[in-house]
C-alpha cells in the first residue's frame, strides 16, 4: 500500500488525530493499578520513528499530548505538565536508542525504555513538586517493573503496523 | 524481533529492578516519619502502639500505629487509596503516599531523625 501526501502536514494531522484518540480510548481501559497506562499513542510515533520519518514522528507526540490534555479538560494543569514532560523524555529516548543502535535493538525494547523513561519522569517531578525526595528504593523497581508490559503492547502494535507494508511517500518535503 | 543488544538493556533493567532488594539496610527502623508537603514534619514511635490525628487547614488524616506496623485509618481525600493500601511494616521498602493532601509515611532509621516534630 501507497499513500502520497503533497505535505508532511496532512500526515502530522491525520496521524496526531489518530494518535489523541488512542490516548483519550485508554481511559477507558481500567488497570488493577491506578496512575498506570499502556501508552497505545505511543504505538503511531515509534512507528514514525522506526520509519525515520523524525519530525513527523516528533510533531504527532505533542500534539497528541495537547489534544489529550484539551480533550479531558487538564490542559497546562499539573497532570498535562507531568505528560508533556514524560512525553519529551520517553521521545528523546526512542530517537536516541533507534538512531544509535539502528537495527542492533528491538523494537520491544526500544518500547520497553520509553515506557521506563516516561514513568520514571512523572516519578521525578512528582517528587521534586510535592517535595518528597526521589529516593532510588522499591517504588524505583515497581515503576520498571510495570512500565516492561506496555512497552511490550505498544511493540506488538507497532509491529502490527510494520507488517501492513504501508509507504507513505510526501512530495514536497519542507512544505 | 529480538536482537544481540536487547540482552544487555535487559540485564541492566534486571539490575535496576533487583537492586532495591538486595540493599543492606543495617539502619533499625524504629521511627515512622510523617510528612505533608512543606512545613509538617512529625516522627512517631514504631514501638508504641497508638493512634494519631494530625489536622490543620490543609490536613486531616488519623494514623495507627500498632504491632511495629502503621496505616492511614482516615483520610479526607476522595479516592482513599491512602486508607486501601493497608499496613506498612518496617521491613518494607515502601511508603504510605497520599497525593491530595501530600503526605508520605515512611520508617526510617534513628540517626536520620534528629527533630521530633515541626508543625507549620
Amino acid at each position: 500500500m501507497k499513500f502520497t501526501y503533497s505535505s508532511r502536514v496532512y500526515i502530522i494531522a491525520v496521524f496526531a488525530a489518530l494518535a489523541s484518540l488512542l490516548q483519550l480510548l485508554e481511559i477507558f481501559i481500567i488497570l488493577p493499578i491506578p496512575f498506570i497506562k499502556i501508552g497505545l499513542a505511543n504505538s503511531i510515533t515509534l512507528y514514525f520513528l522506526k520509519k525515520r520519518e523524525y519530525v513527523t514522528a516528533f510533531f504527532i507526540n505533542i500534539i497528541r499530548i495537547f489534544v489529550g490534555g484539551f480533550f479531558s479538560a487538564k490542559l497546562f494543569s499539573l497532570p498535562f505538565l507531568f505528560s508533556l514532560s514524560g512525553g519529551i523524555i520517553s521521545f528523546s529516548v526512542m530517537y536516541f536508542l533507534i538512531v544509535v543502535f539502528r537495527d542492533k535493538i528491538s523494537i520491544a525494547m526500544v518500547s520497553v525504555m520509553s515506557a521506563v523513561a516516561f514513568n520514571l519522569t512523572q516519578y521525578f517531578l512528582f517528587s521534586k513538586i510535592f517535595g518528597t525526595g526521589m529516593e532510588y528504593d522499591t517504588t524505583v523497581s515497581i515503576i520498571m517493573l510495570l512500565s516492561i508490559p506496555a512497552g511490550i503492547i505498544t511493540a506488538i502494535v507497532v509491529n502490527g503496523l510494520l507488517k501492513l507494508n504501508v509507504d507513505i511517500v510526501i512530495d514536497n518535503k519542507f512544505n | 524481533m529480538f536482537r544481540i543488544l536487547d540482552i544487555l538493556f535487559y540485564i541492566l533493567i534486571i539490575i535496576t529492578i533487583a537492586y532495591p532488594f538486595l540493599q543492606n539496610n543495617d539502619i533499625k527502623n524504629s521511627q515512622i516519619l510523617v510528612t505533608a508537603g512543606e512545613g509538617f514534619f512529625q516522627t512517631l514511635d514504631s514501638s508504641v502502639d497508638s493512634t494519631y490525628h494530625f489536622q490543620n487547614e490543609k490536613l486531616d488524616i488519623e494514623v495507627q500505629v500498632k504491632e511495629e506496623k502503621v496505616r492511614i485509618i482516615e483520610s479526607h481525600c476522595k479516592t482513599k487509596y491512602c486508607v486501601k493500601y493497608g499496613w506498612l511494616s518496617k521491613d518494607d521498602n515502601g511508603k504510605i503516599v497520599c497525593m491530595p493532601q501530600k503526605v508520605i509515611i515512611k520508617f526510617i532509621g534513628k540517626k536520620e531523625s534528629s527533630i521530633d516534630a515541626i508543625v507549620g
